[in-house]
């Protein structure tokens, strides 16, 4: 696998549905890829996404902004005294409070620091500072 | 337990020693236990005031617990 978007969450981007901004929360958890495999095509709520696979967050990006040529951005974030399983991936959602309307967007499993093993320290992650940040859409 | 005032740089996710749950965003101002807000400022996820002088040696092994998950130049491009 690699990094990706979400492809039925893309479309209600598209739609003007999704607010990367003040608008909308965005949360991002840590999981774990034993107990859940991404599906980019067919996957659009959290619910399809294991409960036993979220091993920390949900936890919300502060500071959402979007830049130029569609690159969206947001402060990093930290899980803090994490434990559990390793993870292998972290995703990102439009965080509704209900698992059934919020929408997944994107999919990371491919980042310096990934898979993670957790010792009850804390976690962080922090976006790309170049050119992508956090995606280009 | 004395509270200090905090802006938070990161968001952040955990557990209070009571077992209460926070999810603290960045932006957000917020008054926590004095050891809590050392904690977050000593580790570079909040600004505020310290209730005392941290040692470099000191700082070094609060910091020293954290994992990093960077995605560099890796930021994802959408085709």
């Amino acid at each position: 696998m690699a990094n990706g978007f979400y492809q039925l969450g893309m479309a209600e981007w598209a739609k003007g549905l999704i607010h990367w901004s003040a608008t909308d929360t965005m949360s991002t958890i840590l999981g774990d890829a034993a107990d859940y495999t991404v599906d980019l095509a067919t996957h659009d709520f959290l619910n399809d996404v294991a409960a036993g696979s979220r091993e920390e967050g949900p936890v919300n990006i502060g500071s959402l902004a979007v830049l130029a040529d569609g690159v969206v951005d947001g402060a990093d974030i930290t899980f803090t005294a994490a434990a559990g399983d390793p993870c292998e991936w972290l995703l990102i959602y439009k965080n509704t409070g209900s698992e059934a309307t919020s929408n997944l967007l994107i999919y990371i499993d491919t980042a310096t620091g990934l898979p993670v093993t957790l010792n009850g320290g804390d976690v962080t992650v922090q976006w790309d500072s170049g050119s992508n940040r956090i995606a280009k859409i | 337990m004395p509270q200090t005032k905090i802006r938070m740089i990161n968001s952040v996710h955990g557990y209070f020693r009571d077992g209460s749950h926070y999810n603290l965003t960045a932006g957000e101002y917020k008054w926590v236990d004095e050891a809590k807000a050392d904690e977050f400022i000593v580790k570079g996820y909040a600004e505020g005031r310290l209730s005392r002088p941290y040692s470099d040696d000191e700082i070094a092994a609060i910091r020293a617990s954290i994992q990093v998950i960077s995605l560099d130049q890796e930021g994802l491009t959408n085709g």
